[in-house]
């Protein structure tokens, strides 16, 4: 090996990142070359000056800053994991308020249905059915009127029901109208109250002890249609009352 | 930042804080300077621990110091973001006289001042190396260069240091 060859690796030598190969060939030209050997050692003392020279620390200042920095993250992490928690709590508690009202709602609408079918089915024992036997609605309307703090709806159900009369029963704590039809041999009843709920809901198909129900809100008004009809049937006359705009 | 992450960047990028504080302040030249830097990249590394996942912490680090630093600089309008191969003239080595009486104490200063007189490449692939004791290939991976240019820059930069140190022995020898 020569000088120019050993100069030419010089620094990977002195850096270690020759093969072990190429490293022994190289201190082999050590050996025996006081000139490239001085290079040698003029570095090396020159990486030893540059280690004595560089700070061996962080300022005291930036280890200060370092120390906020991670009290502040730790701080940050523990509130956020309060806060997490608080969050984790609170979405139980409002889970557990939904369960229960949804569990209500459906005790208090299962109570309803119940209770209408009920209603229904207890009109068909003897001498409960109608109490004002007339299918005129003029004369309905204000019998109603004279009996209820609230208007009842009122009306025909195309040509297939035939009105047979009106009746005043109990049901949902409460004096509710009640309408008899009859559609093909099916007695049908009307029952229509006043009801907290409101807006648009969808409407409920459902059977209880053997009779279909119908129920829907219109405007301030509960509606339940109840017979033995078929669910399909029932629901198709419910949609003969009209929407309250009409 | 969640606890694991937090625990995890106290356990494997805190102990690297001196090293990194050595490669900011040989950047800007800047005690505080190379505070604000610091702070800046520990931030940033703060921010992104999660994402981190290589072994080599420290030069992972160093990677975010070193960025943190050239940004700063550069929104600063420093010209020595440069590389100037003209600047990087080697002195003859045979000429110099034993670099050995200039390692006493009173004379570091001076080292330090030739070191911040070499362009900022040069300045950094000397740190990491001779200070941070990396291999080329962590360097490479660190500037961002092919392991033959962190080797030739090396060299050109120990010439260079070396030139200049020669030279300022020669002025304060009479």
């Amino acid at each position: 090996m020569t000088c120019d060859e050993l100069l030419s690796r010089l620094h990977p030598y002195l850096d270690g990142e020759l093969t072990p190969d190429e490293m022994r060939t190289a201190e082999s030209h050590l050996a025996l070359c006081a000139s490239c050997q001085a290079q040698v050692t003029r570095y090396r003392a020159l990486g030893a000056t540059l280690r004595a020279t560089m700070p061996a620390r962080a300022s005291a200042a930036l280890q200060q800053r370092a120390h906020l920095l991670l009290r502040d993250a730790r701080q940050h992490t523990k509130r956020r994991r309060w806060v997490t928690a608080f969050a984790a709590c609170a979405a139980v508690a409002l889970l557990g308020v939904c369960l229960w009202q949804f569990t209500a709602g459906r005790e208090g609408e299962d109570a309803e249905l119940r209770d209408v079918a009920a209603l229904h089915l207890r009109s068909q024992l003897p001498g409960h059915l109608i109490d004002l036997t007339t299918s005129d609605t003029a004369v309905i309307a204000p019998w109603f009127g004279r009996q209820l703090p609230y208007t009842p709806w009122t009306g025909v159900l195309g040509r297939e029901c035939v009105l047979l009369g009106a009746r005043l029963d109990y049901c949902d704590h409460q004096r509710v109208a009640v309408l008899v039809y009859r559609h093909a041999g099916h007695l049908i009843s009307l029952i229509t109250y006043p009801s907290d709920r409101r807006g648009d809901h969808p409407r409920i198909l459902d059977t209880r002890d053997g009779v279909a129900l119908c129920g829907w809100t219109q405007g301030h008004l509960q509606f339940y249609m109840v017979s033995d009809l078929a669910q399909d049937v029932l629901e198709h006359i419910s949609h003969m009352v009209p929407p309250p705009s009409a | 930042m969640d606890r694991t992450n937090l625990e995890r960047f106290e356990r494997e990028i805190m102990p690297h804080l001196d090293g990194a504080y050595a490669l900011a302040r040989l950047l800007s030249r800047s005690d505080h300077d190379a505070e604000d830097i610091v702070q800046d990249a520990l931030l940033k590394a703060m921010r992104f621990v999660a994402s981190y996942q290589g072994i080599n912490a420290r030069g992972w680090l160093l990677s975010i110091v070193r960025n943190t630093a050239y940004s700063r600089l550069r929104a600063a309008g420093a010209k020595e973001l440069m590389m100037d191969d003209d600047l990087a003239a080697a002195a003859d080595p045979h000429l110099a006289p034993p670099l050995e009486s200039l390692i006493a104490e009173e004379q570091r200063q001076l080292v330090r001042t030739m070191l911040e007189r070499l362009p900022m490449p040069m300045r950094e692939v000397l740190l990491l190396r001779e200070v941070e004791d990396l291999s080329y290939k962590a360097i490479a991976e660190i500037i961002q260069a092919p392991i033959g240019t962190v080797m030739s820059r090396l060299g050109r930069a120990r010439e260079r240091l070396s030139a200049l140190l020669c030279q300022a022995a020669k002025e304060t020898t009479p």
